[in-house]
């Protein structure tokens, strides 16, 4: 009888040890953008704001989307809820972007100017560093930097990001050149969307494929985009972010306890181009 | 035509190598590149098979229309909105403490989605230049129309999907 016990004890530690994986069945993704800073101390940024918005409502339509197939499937399921939330210009301070509610969103949106392992605030000097202290292991899976040089090959150190500002997060999408600084933007990350949510793509193959196609169809500044993520098990299974799919993701905080095998990076760099005449 | 050749890195720990690569392909049209929703991508995995294939192709007809016969205007137009964007580009680089210069410049067409009457191949030129990012040198290219000056035009359908573990 006692072992018997100490069986069901020991597998009911194991479970709660386990990350689930399957569909998020809330998905809270929050946006920061900021178009003006606080006494001009960055460039203005004209199209932020309109970007950040109408990510929003993609969102919004893309897990509608997600649920009418999801649904079909699965039969009696109940649908993916959303929650949105947003800030602006003087709301994106640290306080907003490290905070125990901000803990709780599943995919952060930011649209700012960066430099190497730093992200600017609103307020005049107010900066995000890779080695800012957090608030502990959050909610934060997914994060999407839209800002310049962030993720800078061979001079930027993303380890620090997974143990402060964003511990316990699975993959960080961004940039390891400048960005693009023009409002055709947003049809790439509208169509990173609708890839890794409705399309059932590989997070990073949804991103780097609508950036490319972007900067193929619509010119403007080369960029390269960049996924940064600790690798390991989970659950026992090795588990490599880059891979992780919106209807298959761990729901769950990862490697946040020194339980990573290492630390992984991928990006896509474009040679010289060649238009002929 | 090929345009591009991209790879796609992967660094483990200290440890970087080549996982994949594409090719990026412009539609031509009368011997000239379409800018736009127009292209063909190719990915490759690590052993340097195909994974997937992305295309819009165009299918073109050609089709006469009217067009402005006042070549200053034209050419003045032109000339303005090369130097919003090229101010524009300027500003980005700018504020990343880069420079860079422009170097070269083709004809090319560029979709214009135009609602109820069909997509229209606009004639344009396609500027190119490149910048300094650090030690690494990289591209920018835009797209300034010329107004229709060579009187011909072509209406287009737009076919386009997406081909997965070929």
């Amino acid at each position: 009888m006692m072992k018997k016990i100490l069986l069901i004890l020991l597998f009911s530690v194991t479970m709660a040890l386990c990350v689930t994986q399957g569909r998020p069945t809330n998905f809270s993704f929050t946006t920061y953008a900021i178009g003006s800073y606080q006494y001009g101390w960055q460039h203005s940024l004209n199209w932020s704001t309109m970007i950040a918005d109408s990510l929003r409502r993609s969102v919004q339509t893309n897990i509608a989307f997600f649920n009418i197939s999801y649904m079909r499937r699965h039969f009696g399921a109940s649908p993916t809820t959303v929650s949105l939330n947003s800030f602006e210009n003087s709301g994106v301070v640290s306080n907003n972007f490290i905070s125990s509610e901000a803990a709780n969103y599943n995919f952060i949106f930011y649209y700012g100017h960066g430099t190497t392992d730093t992200l600017t605030m609103w307020n005049y000097s107010g900066y995000v560093t890779n080695n800012h202290v957090g608030v502990g292991v959050r909610d934060t899976y997914w994060a999407l930097l839209h800002a310049c040089l962030v993720f800078r090959n061979g001079h930027s150190s993303q380890d620090p990001w997974f143990d402060g500002v964003f511990k316990g997060a699975h993959s960080i999408l961004g940039y390891s050149s400048s960005t693009f600084g023009s409002s055709h933007v947003i049809k790439a990350y509208k169509n990173f969307l609708n890839r890794w949510i409705v399309l059932d793509e590989k997070i990073w193959n949804a991103y780097s494929t609508a950036v490319v196609n972007i900067m193929h169809t619509e010119g403007g500044l080369d960029v390269e985009p960049k996924i940064v993520y600790r690798y390991g098990h989970v659950n026992n299974d090795f588990f490599d972010p880059w891979e992780e799919k919106f209807a298959n993701a761990y729901n769950g905080p990862l490697f946040s306890n020194n339980d990573y095998d290492g630390i992984g990076s991928r990006w896509i760099s474009l040679g010289t181009p060649i238009y002929g005449d | 035509m090929i345009t591009r050749v991209g790879l796609e890195y992967q660094q483990r720990n200290d440890e970087v190598g080549v996982v994949g690569g594409l090719v990026l392909v412009y539609q031509l049209v009368q011997n000239i590149p379409v800018r736009g929703k127009a292209f063909l991508t190719m990915f490759y995995d690590s052993t340097s098979n195909l994974s997937s294939v992305e295309y819009q192709w165009l299918k073109v007809r050609t089709q006469n229309m009217m067009v402005s016969s006042d070549l200053n205007y034209v050419m003045d137009l032109h000339q303005k909105i090369f130097e919003k964007k090229l101010s524009e580009i300027s500003e980005s680089l700018y504020l990343n403490k880069m420079s860079g210069n422009l170097y070269g410049a083709v004809k090319s067409w560029h979709v214009i989605e135009s609602g109820g009457q069909g997509n229209i191949l606009q004639p344009c030129i396609t500027y190119f230049g490149k910048y300094n990012d650090g030690d690494v040198v990289r591209y920018f290219s835009f797209d300034v129309d010329v107004f229709s000056i060579d009187k011909k035009n072509v209406e287009l359908d737009i076919c386009s999907g997406k081909d997965e573990n070929l």
